[in-house]
């Protein structure tokens, strides 16, 4: 069960809107290796996990990410206030715009609206955490990514915590993935499916 | 005396369910005095049962003091 508490994990306090901005950072909201994807990935995961352990970690992390959702949220929300149309129509945001006025939408830097076609949950532990590395490089690269592409230093703070964390998680995951190697039998770790039957 | 683990549990989610609905209405309805004391005091009782639990079978949420060992990623999962 989960409770809301009213604060972010960390502080987003952007004064300059930027909606050229605002368009790219979305892509970590709703776009393919954003932090809806993210979530939802390891919190449909740990029902699965053959470990107590892995499951906790799922759990925790998949829980951070709704964190990520927020923050993200909040970034494109302080991006996107008081605009003229004039900065509208110059700074790209007019496609976003016309749909969605000044809502928060998980879509992709493109538009693409937020699909669960994003993520997978395969039942198979070494499956699904090797997704997860995965995941959490791709969500790095993407951070690199709007780094090089932004400008505002109380943006780029924010973008750097969530940088940071990706690798944080992709720390975890790893070590999770060498416990539940662990677990199995060392002359075929693909034997069995510990999620499924017991060996 | 150690209590029923399950019937506990029960108590909790009755206590967390009210809570929720009282919630829910002052959100709308935020003037309410009689259903802000209901509130308050379905959170203290809440409060209290979650201590008892918590003592009891461990923790509830990862945010939460762990005695001597980290407890939190102890089975049973609520979907086993």
């Amino acid at each position: 069960m989960w409770i809301y508490e009213k604060m972010l994990q960390y502080p987003v306090k952007i004064s300059r809107p930027d909606p050229a901005a605002a368009k790219i950072i979305l892509t970590q909201l709703g776009g393919p290796d954003g932090e809806l994807a993210a979530s939802q990935r390891y919190l449909s995961q740990r029902y699965a996990s053959p470990y107590a352990r892995v499951s906790g970690l799922l759990t925790d992390i998949g829980t951070e990410e709704l964190n990520h959702v927020e923050m993200i949220s909040t970034i494109v929300r302080q991006l996107t206030r008081n605009l003229t149309a004039e900065e509208i129509k110059r700074s790209g945001f007019d496609a976003y715009f016309v749909d969605h006025t000044n809502g928060v939408y998980p879509a992709s830097a493109s538009g693409v609206p937020f699909s669960a076609a994003y993520f997978q949950s395969k039942g198979d532990i070494l499956t699904d955490l090797t997704e997860n590395m995965a995941a959490e490089q791709k969500a790095r690269s993407t951070y690199d990514n709007i780094l090089r592409l932004v400008d505002d230093p109380d943006v780029k703070d924010v973008i750097r915590f969530l940088r940071q964390r990706e690798i944080v998680h992709y720390q975890r995951f790893g070590e999770s993935l060498n416990y539940a190697t662990e677990q199995m039998d060392s002359r075929n770790i693909y034997a069995f499916n510990p999620g499924l039957k017991k060996q | 005396m150690e209590d029923n683990k399950t019937a506990l549990m029960r108590c909790l989610q009755e206590l967390a369910f009210a809570i929720q609905e009282s919630a829910l209405f002052l959100d709308t309805h935020p003037t309410d005095q009689q259903a802000l004391a209901y509130h308050n005091e379905k959170l203290t009782h809440y409060n209290e049962m979650k201590k008892r639990y918590v003592a009891q079978f461990g923790p509830l949420c990862s945010h939460t003091a762990n005695q001597n060992s980290w407890r939190w990623i102890d089975n049973p999962w609520p979907w086993e």
